[in-house]
């Protein structure tokens, strides 16, 4: 095992550590609140409207494998789908999920399975959908989605590049509620410009902790927000150092 | 037939009714037997605590009037007195009065007449609730014929009625005595309040006496309110508001019809016109051809290791960028691989994406034709490695389990069995191409190739390089593998630009130089587009926004 | 007991992915091999199943004349036509060639195009909707790269290239970098949850 390898082995072990301390110690002391991000504030209302004004709620989970490291984002969309399906199944119209990845389009499916057992709801294997093997066949095949399905609020949590963009307009021009997190930088980027909740950086990744998912979903968010405080104390102290010549 | 009014309420009840059937007061007085009565030996200094203990000598009527509660002190009858007998103070049902012995002045109470309740005027408490600081004069409201007329004379009534039951009645002696004179000044209490002084029956002349009918039960007309609502503007605007949500609920509302064309349908147009019609006009009148730009450090390694390589030097090519973009692809990677195929390199096409190995044969067909490459002779064709950074890692540590075969599932790897492709002679593993060169559009992907190659090249005696011909949006998460130190990739070319800076340097390559001065009329036309359509979009905006009312600020 | 024993089979492939790739032991190397070829072909599994899912959600669309099913028929028929040309013929062939060259191509660069339409409107109403410093910043960086990197009219502004290398060098590496490292911390986050089975994104 190599210095690098090592590092990274006790990083991993540390950060473990760190969750399940927390994880730990939140069942004792109260948890202090996050901030608020404005984009899960308007979801839950959106997930609300969608059961009463008899909408549907279109979640699209982007294209991201599960043997790579869009595995993370895409994990984290199913995160979402599995807490927003269980309230909005029983609505006269349940949600829809489109994906551009096979493994993620079953899986989809499996956890839409998993809501409609829970409330004893019949199961459509249509709900969760693939829609495109390309980035742009996916936005082509999702596109009808969007504007057909008489949608209220769109979704994209997952691995997205910029061709976001297009979704996030069809969104708006269907006058439904686009909310969007990515792990591309490109992405991030046109989600700025284009989404009306745009979710930046590791924001998309605290969505299981603002949806309630959990209390290890709360335990690995804080234990990020101290991680990211020492890697960021690391970095001004090397580069300190490496200022005055030490390094 | 007659009727009586009664006292207290002021209702109207039939003659021969002793009690009020509404408020159970006494419509007909007790009457006092006079042989019964018998006169005073004494006033007593103290008034007894309990009636039980009758005192000796004490007149019948007086006896009478005695309630079964205990007799109160004289603080308490003069705050009685200004309160009103209570009605635990009020004399029992029970007790008979003969009617000869009423009192002149207890026939002679009269009722409250309506003209005086209306004149009294509210209480505080009562103006804060109507919310008038005034008493509003109040209407001449309709009274009934009954209470228009002044109540009769109860001594009357009940004199014709009981006529023969009672008579005048006479005053005690000692009453008589204790009377006072009429002319004697006005007393004033305790308090320091002046005293009320009756006036009528046989207590007349005294003060701090209990009035026979306490203003409190006397009947009185309850005040009268204006019948007018006051309502404030906003309020009027909340009832209408009201009024109408309850008026269309249950009717259909007709869906509000989207607009075809919308100002944002305009804008839209308007910008897509500007961009493609200036890109289309710069295509056609070739108007635009501009300088190519020079080159930089990170391509001009490019052009230094490509220029090293030896005659046949096998070469990985992966192409790993989608169909959208194979425009900038292909423009920035045509003069890089065309030097490839100018120094007769062999070239095993690979990729991670689905439509790669198809993406690679039509660039091979379309931009590289002068070189006559044949697929099986100078190139191979692996075709797709499924399993994204897995599947990579997996061809990293064993190409030739993970492809075996071409895309023409020929065998491509030199085995006991096969002499394997020219393109493949002598590569067994990743390090034994001299150059490995990714064609990637995507950050994600490019840091997927280095990550998983890098532990293959860090090898020692490896000497293979690893170039990367990247879209522009790759740039700024790349370039630090080329500036770190040691170099994880070799050498860079940065979309468009870095592609025609490579035609520059190789004076060849058409397609960057027929894009080049398009694009950049493109990309001035698109900037200026967004500066001055955001300031002029903004204005507007600003100057359309209308002013705050300070009073709905306020609200 | 079901749901346990996928937690379990989760968790125990994971941990030796894991350790294999930081420990150098011989078995946990070759074990981590074989899984990894099990989920790479997993993986093509899942793209063939996501296919023929594809294909079904049209045909039922299609089949119970749902609204835009004229479109779903269109995709049904293509995709049927180009599996049977490419499965004959073979992917390099000219019939092959020719639907990729003149219809898949084409339309991913015309949904290209689009996209750069998109993206200009999209940044001329930017301050209108997001009316603050960042968004002020965000726009004066884009159009000056826009200017930077194009030729400009053959305009050779003093300190304009200088200035669009040092912000592609400095500032926006700097702010990928810190983006890159919270979207890691994330993973890390995530990844270490599906281990641990607290959170389960399979078995319903």
């Amino acid at each position: 095992m190599n210095q690098l390898e090592l590092i990274g082995l006790v990083f991993v072990i540390v950060f473990f550590g760190l969750m399940l301390t927390l994880a730990i110690l939140s069942r004792t002391r109260p948890v202090r609140q996050f901030r608020e991000i404005q984009a899960f504030t308007r979801l839950r209302h959106a997930v609300g409207l969608a059961v009463e004004a008899g909408n549907r709620l279109h979640l699209s989970i982007g294209r991201g494998n599960l043997i790579g490291p869009q595995s993370a984002v895409a994990f984290v969309g199913l995160t979402v789908l599995d807490r927003i399906a269980r309230s909005t199944m029983v609505s006269d119209r349940p949600p829809v999920v489109t994906s551009g990845e096979g493994a993620i389009s079953v899986l989809s499916q499996d956890s839409l399975r998993g809501a409609s057992r829970a409330i004893g709801a019949e199961f459509d294997p249509l709900r969760g959908r693939l829609t495109g093997l390309t980035p742009f066949s996916y936005v082509a095949g999702t596109l009808p989605v969007i504007y057909d399905e008489d949608v209220g609020a769109n979704l994209f949590i997952g691995s997205f590049g910029s061709e976001l963009a297009l979704m996030n307009e069809a969104g708006e021009r269907a006058g439904s509620l686009t909310l969007a997190g990515t792990d591309n930088l490109s992405g991030q980027a046109v989600l700025y410009a284009t989404a009306e909740e745009p979710l930046i950086g590791e924001e998309t990744y605290a969505s299981g902790a603002y949806l309630g998912a959990g209390a290890m979903h709360i335990a690995s968010l804080r234990a990020q927000d101290i991680s990211r405080w020492v890697i960021i104390s690391l970095i001004l102290l090397g580069a300190l150092l490496k200022l005055i010549g030490v390094l | 037939m007659g009727e009586i009014f009664c006292p207290m309420c002021g209702k109207s009840n039939p003659a021969e009714s002793e009690v009020c059937q509404f408020c159970q007061a006494r419509l007909v007085p007790l009457v006092f037997s006079p042989a019964e009565s018998e006169p005073p030996e004494a006033i007593p200094e103290e008034m007894p605590s309990s009636i039980d203990a009758a005192p000796t000598g004490e007149s019948d009527w007086l006896l009478g009037l005695r309630s079964d509660e205990p007799i109160p002190s004289e603080e308490s009858l003069a705050d009685v007195e200004a309160g009103g007998l209570e009605d635990g103070n009020l004399p029992s049902d029970e007790t008979h009065i003969s009617a000869d012995d009423v009192p002149d002045w207890l026939a002679r109470l009269p009722g409250e007449s309506p003209q005086e309740a209306e004149a009294e005027p509210l209480s505080d408490w009562l103006k804060e609730e109507t919310g008038e600081t005034e008493q509003p004069p109040s209407k001449p409201v309709e009274v009934s014929d009954w209470l228009s007329h002044p109540l009769p004379d109860e001594g009357q009534v009940e004199s014709s009625e009981s006529e023969s039951e009672l008579a005048p009645g006479e005053f005690p002696s000692w009453l008589e005595a204790i009377r006072p004179v009429k002319d004697e000044p006005q007393t004033v209490s305790a308090r320091g309040t002046p005293e009320r002084i009756e006036s009528a029956g046989p207590l007349a002349g005294l003060s701090g006496v209990l009035p026979a009918e306490p203003d409190h039960v006397r009947p009185r007309k309850s005040p009268t309110y204006p019948l007018e609502l006051r309502v404030s503007a906003n309020q009027r605007i909340h009832a209408d508001l009201l009024q109408g949500l309850i008026e269309s609920e249950g009717r259909a509302q007709p869906l509000p019809q989207r607009r075809g064309i919308s100002s944002q349908h305009v804008l839209r147009w308007t910008i897509a016109c500007v961009l493609w019609g200036a890109l289309i006009w710069s295509v056609i009148t070739g108007k635009h051809e501009a300088p190519l730009p020079a080159y930089t450090e990170e391509t001009a390694e490019v052009n230094r290791l490509i220029s090293q390589l030896p005659g046949e030097a096998r070469v990985l090519l992966a192409f790993d960028y989608e169909p959208g973009l194979s425009a900038e692809m292909d423009a920035a990677a045509t003069a890089v691989v065309d030097h490839l195929m100018l120094r007769g390199a062999y070239l095993t096409l690979v990729s991670t994406s689905p439509t790669g190995p198809i993406l690679a044969e039509r660039f091979i067909m379309k931009t590289q034709s002068s070189h006559h490459y044949t697929s099986g002779v100078n190139y191979v064709n692996l075709g797709y490695i499924p399993g994204g950074a897995m599947g990579l890692l997996s061809f990293v540590e064993n190409p030739q389990r993970t492809l075996p075969y071409t895309l023409d599932t020929v065998a491509a790897w030199e085995s006991e069995a096969h002499a394997g492709l020219p393109a493949l002679q002598g590569v067994q593993h990743l390090n034994d191409f001299e150059l490995l060169m990714v064609i990637v559009d995507d950050p994600d992907l490019a840091r997927a190739w280095v990550e998983q190659v890098q532990p293959q090249l860090n090898e020692p005696d490896t000497l293979t390089s690893l170039v990367m011909v990247t879209s522009a949006q790759v740039e700024p998460v790349m370039r630090p593998y080329f500036e770190a130190n040691p170099r994880q990739v070799h050498g860079f070319v940065f979309g468009l630009r870095g592609g025609a800076a490579y035609a520059q340097l190789t004076g060849r390559g058409e397609l960057p130089r027929v894009y080049w001065g398009p694009y950049g009329f493109g990309l001035v036309v698109a900037a200026l587009l967004i500066l001055i359509g955001g300031l002029v979009l903004s204005s507007v905006s600003l100057l359309a926004r209308p002013p705050q009312v300070k009073g709905e600020a306020n609200q | 007991m079901k749901a346990t024993f996928y937690v379990a089979i989760a968790m125990a492939i994971g941990l030796i992915v894991l350790l294999g790739y930081f420990l150098h032991l011989d078995l946990l190397a070759n074990l981590r091999v074989v899984l990894l070829e099990w989920a790479v072909i997993l993986s093509a599994v899942a793209l063939l199943v996501g296919t023929a899912n594809l294909f079904y959600v049209h045909w039922r669309k299609f089949t119970t004349t749902q609204p835009n099913g004229f479109y779903s028929a269109v995709l049904i028929i293509s995709f049927v036509i180009t599996l049977g040309v490419v499965g004959w013929f073979g992917p390099t062939h000219a019939y092959s060639m020719w639907i990729f060259n003149n219809i898949q191509v084409p339309i991913e660069g015309s949904l290209m195009a689009l996209l750069t339409v998109l993206l200009a409107f999209a940044g001329v109403g930017l301050f209108r909707r997001k009316p603050n410093l960042m968004s002020i910043i965000f726009i004066g960086t884009a159009v000056l790269i826009l200017f930077a990197t194009g030729p400009l009219f053959g305009i050779n502004l003093p300190g304009i290239s200088e200035l669009r290398a040092w912000i592609a060098q400095v500032p926006a590496v700097a702010g990928a970098r810190g983006i890159l490292l919270g979207v890691a911390l994330g993973t890390i986050a995530t990844g270490l949850r599906v281990l641990m089975g607290a959170d389960r994104p399979y078995g319903g």
